[in-house]
């Protein structure tokens, strides 16, 4: 598999890897088992203060969990709904291939975007 | 993670750098002041210098797995020779029987030639290798019936390097008169052998996988009454008509160099594979959650097969880059499915994406086998802590 320079360096950093003690989960399980993926955040003045992931995946999975939560971080909410498979797949010019693999990470922003508005209820 | 460094390769078992001195015999065949005549035109010079250096490497090769020259018949690979040996005698013995006996974690190369004869209306019994890996002579032999034309093992599995008892599963064939092919791909050049003195009747062989250049390989076809094959294509009568085509010197005499080669060092270089294999099994094992494939069967010095738990396949493979090495077969690779060996002993399905192969050869130094488990260390480490947040999730 031919991973592009970002995918990798994304892959390989994975600074955003971890928990956020107390915040909201979101989490999705692919079909088959094999991706697995975890977010947990924080808000604070309206903006997801702090965001992190864990996850079992390919190196495509682990890229764009990285990246969501990078792009997340320090902005509205609503920033998350722009975080689905079609737009990973686009900004990490993804095979069409992985598109199941990160229709799960899609699931994943979505449930902790549910669990981020209501907490803020 | 480790910073991207230069690749070690530890992907003997798929292939091999030809050696130096196989380069230099085989640029001797090359060019027009080469030995570049056709070796059956013995009417003239070229062509009898092209056959003499024919038979030398016939020599060569025949004297490495302890055969008489006469049978060796050249291919151009294990993979022809194997096709050869299996649908070539299902083919001349057509009226003896129509069983075939193999196990389920043959080569491709003999799996789906035997598939081709199934299609053509032959019964097949794939045998299931014990939990090491290790095709038990007595689960063969029970397979054995009155129509039991071939049976076809492995001496060494590809993919976990267990070397299976060729003598005890020729006897079982020899005694109840089935012809006995053994795929030695993995085998020749790595373990002695002494063919005159095994019941081995067909043996296939590869340059590629001891310094000798891809593209050649050979059949060992035994000497005795019983043992015979249909061969494959129509042509000339080169190799007794069995394998006709011009035969490509230069390819043949490079396979008998490194026979030569390799037949030489072999006790030495199995030694030292042995004390660096040592080397490799204790650093993976200080590894939480890696299992060593094949554990508890004589394995070949060169091939460590490792599943790591809590991992993802391919991420693992992304961080272990600075390391060519081998999920499962490379001849399976292509297909993305995991592998049908390590499923065979039991693994699952996540578990088999996630096995590495490490297979060492002639170049691998003690250094580069430090730098290989530091480096797989890290990336699990690295793969597991991106995981954690899972754990109590995780499948």
């Amino acid at each position: 598999m031919n991973y592009g320079p970002e995918v990798l360096t994304l892959f390989r950093e994975a600074r955003h890897s971890g928990t956020v003690p107390g915040g909201a989960c979101g989490y999705a399980r692919g079909r088959s088992g094999v991706v697995e993926v975890v977010f947990s955040a924080t808000m604070a003045d309206g903006r997801i203060s702090a965001m992190r992931y864990g996850a079992l995946g390919c190196p495509w999975v682990i890229a764009a969990c990285e990246w969501a939560c990078r792009e997340a971080e320090h902005r509205p909410l609503r920033r998350l709904a722009e975080f689905d498979a079609a737009s990973l797949t686009g900004v990490l010019s993804a095979p069409a291939e992985k598109t199941g693999s990160l229709l799960v990470v899609e699931d994943a922003i979505a449930a902790l975007r549910a669990n981020l508005e209501r907490a803020e209820d | 993670m480790p910073a991207e460094v230069d690749t070690i390769y530890l992907d003997y078992a798929a292939t091999t750098p030809v050696d130096d001195a196989v380069v230099a015999a085989m640029m001797r065949c090359l060019g027009r002041d080469g030995i570049y005549g056709n070796p059956a035109s013995l009417m003239h010079e070229p062509g009898r210098r092209a056959a003499a250096a024919v038979v030398a490497a016939r020599e060569q090769v025949a004297s490495l797995v302890g055969a008489a020259p006469r049978e060796i018949v050249f291919t151009s690979g294990a993979t022809e020779a194997d096709n050869l040996a299996i649908l070539g005698a299902a083919r001349y013995f057509r009226d003896r029987g129509r069983h075939l006996v193999t196990s389920r974690i043959e080569h491709k190369a003999v799996l789906d030639a035997v598939a081709r004869l199934e299609r053509e209306g032959y019964e097949v019994t794939r045998v299931e290798p014990d939990p090491a890996g290790r095709i038990d002579p007595a689960a063969v032999s029970a397979a054995l019936r009155d129509d039991t034309l071939l049976v076809s093992i492995m001496w060494v599995n590809n993919e976990i390097g267990v070397v299976n008892d060729i003598e005890a599963i020729g006897r079982a064939c020899r005694e109840r008169g089935v012809l006995f092919h053994v795929d030695a791909a993995q085998a020749v050049g790595k373990l002695p052998m002494d063919l005159a003195r095994l019941p081995v009747d067909l043996l296939a062989l590869t340059a590629h996988k001891f310094y000798g250049p891809k593209g050649v390989g050979a059949l060992y076809i035994a000497d005795r009454p019983g043992v015979q094959v249909e061969p494959l294509l129509a042509g000339g009568g080169q190799e007794r008509g069995l394998r006709p085509g011009t035969l490509p010197v230069h390819q043949i005499v490079g396979l008998g160099e490194a026979a030569a080669i390799a037949g030489a060092a072999l006790s030495a270089e199995r030694e030292r594979l042995a004390a660096l294999r040592a080397r490799l099994e204790a650093g993976l094992q200080g590894v939480p959650g890696v299992l060593i494939n094949g554990a508890g069967a004589p394995r070949i010095p060169g091939i460590v097969s490792v599943t790591v738990s809590g991992v993802e396949g391919e991420s693992l493979f992304a961080a272990l880059s600075p390391l060519a090495v081998a999920s499962g077969s490379a001849c399976n690779t292509t297909s993305g499915e995991p592998s049908y060996v390590l499923r065979a002993l039991g693994r699952d399905d996540r578990l088999a994406a996630s096995s590495v192969r490490f297979s060492l050869g002639r170049y691998t130094t003690a250094e580069e086998v430090e730098r290989a488990v530091e480096i797989f260390g890290d990336a699990v480490g690295h793969l597991r802590r991106i995981a954690a947040p899972l754990d109590g999730r995780v499948a």
